[in-house]
């Protein structure tokens, strides 16, 4: 299994820590060199494109790390798995659906499919496990992914908005979430930033409230979160730990330290205590309005990077 | 009676050479399209510089992947080519109309 700093190596230059998004886990997450690339959120070109964001060097730059994945992928063979979390298309703004969009990129859907790309779902993508439900196609779409180390389950992989509750699409709020997403993509046509502006001051809002702890006070008088999703995430970890679930997995096969998510387009690497335990929640990033981050674990590492 | 017999005939010669086509060429046809040939595995943004963006881009269908698509033109212009073929049947020469060429085309 390739360390990450040989992977840097490898990349002669291209990757980065993105911050100081590294560290190293108490036990193994991965037996594979494990790479994760978040929210990517395909269309179909566009002012409200936020993939190409205005800049067709963009795509130059994101083929440019498929070109080096491939590579990767011929040397390290089976020791390396890729991993993308979902968002990968943006069907909530796409003018058809995926069909023009693969007209648009061919060469980044070619080469992730070429790559054997492990596919989870996100909320602006879910379309791909609805249209033909009953059928049981998800066009290889899974929900969730996880990885082993030591004959048990480590690391669990999926996008993120189950943690969200203006994006969860089983509920109420996430209809209505994604009909605001389309009316801000429709804004986009007058002011291709407006997405941003409009998420930063939402962010903002937020980031006031959690400050002065008005959501949770009795279950987090620190008043500080490093992630909004963190306790989510520890929460869904124990119980599969306690088999607390209703997946195939038993107790005994199921050790689970770390969940690997995208959703925010915000790269954080947390850490948090928790019963005996340390838990770990990776927040890749994105690949839209100029982030170009990927995640990355081997063994205990963990690390953040910036691709470019 | 002598006046509405005339009325009627005149009446079937106009209408008798609305009906009438003045013949046309291939060239004269297509000076006023964009047309493109197809031919096997072409590229597509070919087709769609020539036709625009398609009017219809279905899902991709079930048992599939997402790379095997499908796009809808209405109301545009398609071009055959044909050929005579000789054929056999039950050991006769036979001769059947097949085409050897298919042109997409545009109204300019």
């Amino acid at each position: 299994m390739l360390n990450l700093d040989d992977f840097i190596k490898k990349a002669e230059g291209k990757l980065r820590v993105y911050k100081d998004f590294r560290l190293q886990a108490d036990k193994n997450i991965t037996e594979k060199l494990t790479l994760c690339i978040p929210d990517m959120h395909l269309l179909e070109r566009g002012p409200n494109d936020d993939f190409l964001d205005g800049k067709s060097e963009y795509e130059e730059r994101f083929l440019g790390l498929l070109d080096f994945l491939l590579s990767l992928r011929q040397e390290e063979g089976e020791g390396l798995e890729i991993i993308q979390l979902g968002d990968m298309f943006d069907l909530w703004q796409a003018k058809w659906n995926t069909n023009m969009i693969v007209a648009t990129y061919p060469n980044i859907i070619g080469l992730l499919d070429h790559m054997i790309t492990v596919y989870v779902v996100g909320n602006h993508d879910i379309d791909l496990v609805r249209w033909y439900k009953d059928k049981g196609e998800t066009f290889g779409r899974r929900w969730r992914h996880y990885s082993k180390a030591e004959g048990r389950l480590r690391a669990m992989y999926e996008h993120g908005f189950q943690a969200d509750f203006a994006n969860n699409q089983d509920s109420l709020l996430g209809a209505i979430g994604r009909e605001v997403t389309r009316i801000v993509g429709m804004m986009e046509y007058i002011h291709p930033d407006i997405d941003v502006i409009l998420g930063s001051t939402w962010d903002s809002i937020v980031r006031a409230f959690n400050k002065y702890n008005v959501f949770t006070p009795v279950r987090d008088p620190q008043g500080f979160n490093s992630h909004e999703y963190l306790r989510f995430y520890i929460d869904l970890l124990e119980k599969y730990n306690r088999g607390d679930t209703l997946d195939q997995f038993g107790p005994d096969e199921v050790d689970l330290s770390l969940a690997v998510i995208g959703h925010t387009h915000v790269a954080r690497l947390v850490k948090m205590p928790k019963n005996g335990r340390i838990y770990y929640l990776m927040d890749c990033g994105s690949w839209v309005n100029g982030g170009h981050e990927i995640g990355a674990i081997s063994g205990k590492e963990l690390a953040i990077f910036q691709w470019g | 009676m002598k006046r509405l017999a005339i009325l009627f005939i005149i009446v079937i010669a106009l209408s008798s050479c609305t009906t009438l086509q003045a013949p046309t060429t291939l060239s004269q046809v297509k000076s006023g399209l964009n047309c493109i040939q197809y031919k096997e595995g072409m590229i597509w943004n070919q087709i769609s510089q020539v036709m625009g963006p398609p009017d219809i881009a279905p899902i991709p269908e079930p048992s599939t992947d997402l790379s095997k698509n499908t796009r809808i033109y209405r109301d545009k212009i398609i071009i055959f080519y044909i050929e005579m073929r000789e054929v056999k049947e039950e050991g006769k020469v036979r001769f059947q109309e097949v085409v050897t060429n298919i042109e997409f085309c545009k109204k300019k």
